[in-house]
Order: structure tokens, then C-alpha cells, then sequence
């Protein structure tokens, strides 16, 4: 009887990540499609629905419905399981994510730690991906794709260090808990900017869109998947992007902290206009080349981001 | 029942994904293999009731490590991936090579008096670790932040074309 209740619980738990996860991607994507719209002085999506709100819909019941083409000469295994191990890791990921002050699944002590861990295995999908689709496209999106994360992942845990300087805790709900009067972007504002830089680059975000970068290299690592397949990357894509947003809110932007509305409302307030300005970013500049993302990477932000470390490790010891 | 399940399925997939990983031919699968053992450890470390070093076993070891090897195998020129041809003498030489230091290893072993006796760890916070860090145990953390020093020195060195120098 007992673990029949704890297969429930674990049951409710996935149907409840899940279910946000769709429903988020399928409302990203709708909102990317606006924003650009606006931006580019059009008017997007229109005619399914109330100015085009179940367009999304349409497409990705379009999506399952498509032929899964598997290419010949394929290194199967990878192939096959990369896009498992794309979606893998955000759902566990959504798992510690506190959206109101009791309103999140697991509480751990070491919660940043534990997002950090499961994003690098996003990489590996891409990888996997790349290399098992035996198409030059997809490999040189695939080789794009681990040197810049190898070159992000460092300015990006070095800029979240400050903040746990100052709170002392690696518990997600410590750190919003902390920001009750004042928000870290006040202390952190050089942190803030390189942790945005750098996300956009970790979610192959446009400026940094280079492993799929599609007037390049067709699709990147995504060029031979079709169907459902194809679906699962871009849910991840969409997810992932939810994921750092909210990762922003909760380390610099107060969490779930704000007046008047309730908590839950704040902290999604706060993440999708960190989206938006993630779209609007994408539809403002245009894409770096391979080697200025690495100049930046390596040659800017590392040293700014270990710049502000000391600082902070001296103005908290002052 | 099911913890034991959940517990058999991580180590079964260290001991199965360790042996895959040496024992394949295709070097990307076997790097593949490696973060798989590695991720399986990290599931063992949570049995043990450290979800701390878990975390770092996963970020440090799989993400980093795991991720560099592919790395390395990425850009390494196609040539030096080729498998080389099997020979019976190699064969014998690895497996003296390795039987030797695994009986040197058992003798060690065999002959310890180390006590063991089951403890109730208690949970270690990450605070009290990393005040034991910089207090009991300074010296070693010390040392071994200079040997990685030394590793990053001697890797730059490499990278620009031995101790001459660039250009």
C-alpha cells in the first residue's frame, strides 16, 4: 500500500513537469513568433485561434504525425538516444525548481549545484546527436557546439559564485530567501550581465545560435532528425531556455519576492520577461563568428568574472 | 525492494558500462561507456546518503571530464583513432602487466589490519566540509591546488610548442 502511494506521488510528479514543459515550449514558441513579428513590423501568427494562440498547437500535432526518416550508414545507438538525452536532463532538472516559497518537488541543500550538473549533459546530447547522423552539417554543428560550452560553462559558474559568496548557501530557496530586502543584481550587476551572456551561449541562443546555425549548416546537429524526434530537441531548446531564466530570477532577480500579486505569478512575471528579452536579443543582433565567440568567452568574460570574484570576496572580508 | 532494485541497476550499470567502455572498439562509444560508469557512481554516492558529492561526482567528473575526452577525441586527427592491429604478444604483455600489480594490489590488501566497523554517518553539511578544508586538512588542499597549478603550467608549455617557445 505504501509504495503504492509513492508510485502515485512519483506519477503526479512527472505528469505535472511534463504537462508545464508542453505547455511552456508550445507558449515559447508562440511568443517567439510574435515577438519577431512585432519586431520585424509583421503580425505573425493569425488565423488559428485568437490571434494565432493555437497555432502552436496545429504545428506540433503536425509534428507527431510526421514520418520518423532514419538515415542509412547511421551510428545507431547515439543516434537513436540522443534526443532522449536531450529532453533527460531538463526534466530532472525541473524537479528542484522552487516557484513559490513551498510551491517546488525536491528541496536540496545543494540545488545550484545540482542544476549545473544536469545541464552538462545537454552538451553530450548534442554530441551524441552530431556524430551518430553521419552528416558533415550535423558534426561540424555537433564540434560548434562542445567548444562552446566548454568555453561558457566556466564565465557562467565563476559569475554565480559571488551571489553564493554573499548568501552562504547553495539551497535555491536560501538564496531567494536572502534577497528579501535587496536583490543581487544590485550587489552583482557585472555578475548579472556575463551569467546573461553566458546563458544565451549555453542554450545556443542567437547571438551564439552557431551549432544550428541555419544559413550555414542547415539545421547543426539536428539536420537528419525528423518528426517527434526533431520535436524533442526543440522542446529542450524551449525548456532549457525556462530553465536559465528561471536559474536568473531565483540567484539575481529576488525569486519569488514582489509585492502584492501572489508569489508564483512574480517569479513567472520575472522569467518570461528574462525570455523576452532573450527574443528580443535574438532579433536584434546578428550571429557571431566562431572566433569572436571564443575571444569573448575566453578572453572577456573569464577574467571580468574572476575580476568580480576577488571583488566581492575583498568587500565582504572589508 | 525497489531501493535495492534502483541500487542494483547503478551498480550493475558501473561494472557493465566500465567493462564496455574499455573493451570497445569504437573510441566514441567507449567515451560514451565512461560517462555512463561515471554517472552510475554518482547514483551509488546518493545510496550513500552524500547527495554533496554526487552532485560534484557529476559536474566534475561527467561533465568536465566526460566532456573533455569527447573533446580530445573530436579534434584528434582520424589517423591516430584507427585501431591498431591485435597481436598475441601485446596481449600477453597486458594481461602480465595487469595481473601483476591486481596481485600486488590483493596481497596489500590482504595482509591490512585496518579495522573496519560499520559507522552511522551523520549528514555532512557542505559548510562543515569546506571548514574542514580550510583547517584539518590545509596542507593537502594545498598541495593538490599546486599540482593542478603545475598540470595548467605544463599544459600551456605543450600547447605552445615545448619550452622554446612560441614563434
Amino acid at each position: 500500500m505504501d509504495m503504492l502511494l509513492v508510485m502515485l506521488k512519483i506519477g503526479m510528479y512527472a505528469a505535472i513537469v511534463i504537462g508545464f514543459i508542453t505547455v511552456n515550449a508550445l507558449f515559447l514558441v508562440w511568443m517567439e513568433r510574435k515577438v519577431s513579428a512585432k519586431i520585424q513590423l509583421r503580425h505573425g501568427p493569425m488565423e488559428v485561434g485568437w490571434h494565432g494562440t493555437f497555432q502552436t498547437f496545429a504545428d506540433a500535432i503536425k509534428l507527431f504525425g510526421k514520418e520518423l526518416i532514419t538515415p542509412v550508414n547511421i551510428d545507431k545507438v547515439p543516434y537513436l538516444l540522443a534526443p532522449m538525452l536531450a529532453m533527460f536532463p531538463t526534466i530532472l532538472i525541473f524537479l528542484v525548481i522552487p516557484i513559490g516559497e513551498n510551491l517546488h518537488i525536491l528541496d536540496l541543500n545543494v540545488g545550484v549545484l545540482y542544476i549545473f550538473a544536469f545541464s552538462a549533459l545537454g552538451v553530450l546530447s548534442i554530441f551524441m546527436a552530431g556524430y551518430g547522423s553521419n552528416n558533415k552539417y550535423s558534426m561540424l554543428g555537433a564540434v560548434r557546439g562542445v567548444a562552446q560550452s566548454l568555453a561558457y560553462e566556466i564565465p557562467l559558474l565563476l559569475s554565480i559564485l559571488g551571489v553564493i559568496m554573499i548568501c552562504g548557501t547553495l539551497n535555491l530557496k536560501g538564496i531567494v530567501m536572502a534577497q528579501d530586502n535587496v536583490w543581487f543584481v544590485l550587489y552583482q550587476p557585472l555578475a548579472f550581465v556575463i551569467f546573461f551572456i553566458s546563458t544565451l551561449a549555453e542554450t545556443n541562443r542567437a547571438p551564439f545560435d552557431l551549432p544550428e546555425a541555419e544559413s550555414e549548416i542547415i539545421a547543426g546537429f539536428h539536420t537528419e532528425y525528423s518528426g517527434i524526434r526533431f520535436a524533442m530537441f526543440f522542446l529542450s531548446e524551449y525548456t532549457h531556455m525556462f530553465i536559465v531564466s528561471a536559474l536568473a530570477t531565483i540567484l539575481f532577480l529576488g525569486g519569488w519576492n514582489g509585492p502584492f500579486l501572489p508569489e508564483p505569478v512574480w517569479f513567472l512575471l520575472k522569467v518570461y520577461f528574462l525570455i523576452f528579452m532573450m527574443m528580443w536579443i535574438r532579433f536584434t543582433f546578428p550571429r557571431i563568428r566562431i572566433d569572436q565567440l571564443m575571444t569573448l568567452g575566453w578572453k572577456i568574460l573569464i577574467p571580468l568574472a574572476l575580476v568580480n570574484l576577488l571583488v566581492t570576496g575583498i568587500v565582504l572580508k572589508l | 525492494m525497489i531501493k535495492e532494485l534502483i541500487f542494483l541497476l547503478f551498480a550493475g550499470g558501473a561494472v557493465g558500462f566500465a567493462l564496455l567502455a574499455v573493451s570497445l572498439k569504437n573510441l566514441f562509444h567507449a567515451a560514451l561507456c565512461l560517462a555512463a560508469t561515471l554517472f552510475s557512481v554518482a547514483g551509488i554516492f546518493i545510496f550513500l546518503g552524500s547527495e554533496f558529492l554526487a552532485v560534484i561526482q557529476l559536474l566534475v567528473y561527467f561533465g568536465a571530464i566526460g566532456i573533455l575526452i569527447i573533446f580530445t577525441i573530436m579534434i584528434s586527427p582520424p589517423a591516430l583513432l584507427k585501431n591498431e592491429t591485435k597481436s598475441v604478444s601485446k596481449f600477453f604483455f597486458a594481461l602480465a602487466a595487469a595481473g601483476s600489480l591486481f596481485f600486488i594490489l590483493f596481497a596489500l590488501l590482504a595482509q591490512s589490519t585496518l579495522e573496519t566497523e560499520t559507522v552511522e554517518l551523520g549528514l555532512v553539511s557542505i559548510s562543515q566540509l569546506g571548514t574542514l578544508l580550510l583547517t584539518d586538512f590545509v596542507f593537502p588542499f594545498e598541495v593538490i591546488a599546486l599540482v593542478l597549478l603545475l598540470a595548467i603550467v605544463g599544459a600551456i608549455i605543450h600547447a605552445w610548442g615545448g619550452a622554446e617557445g612560441h614563434e
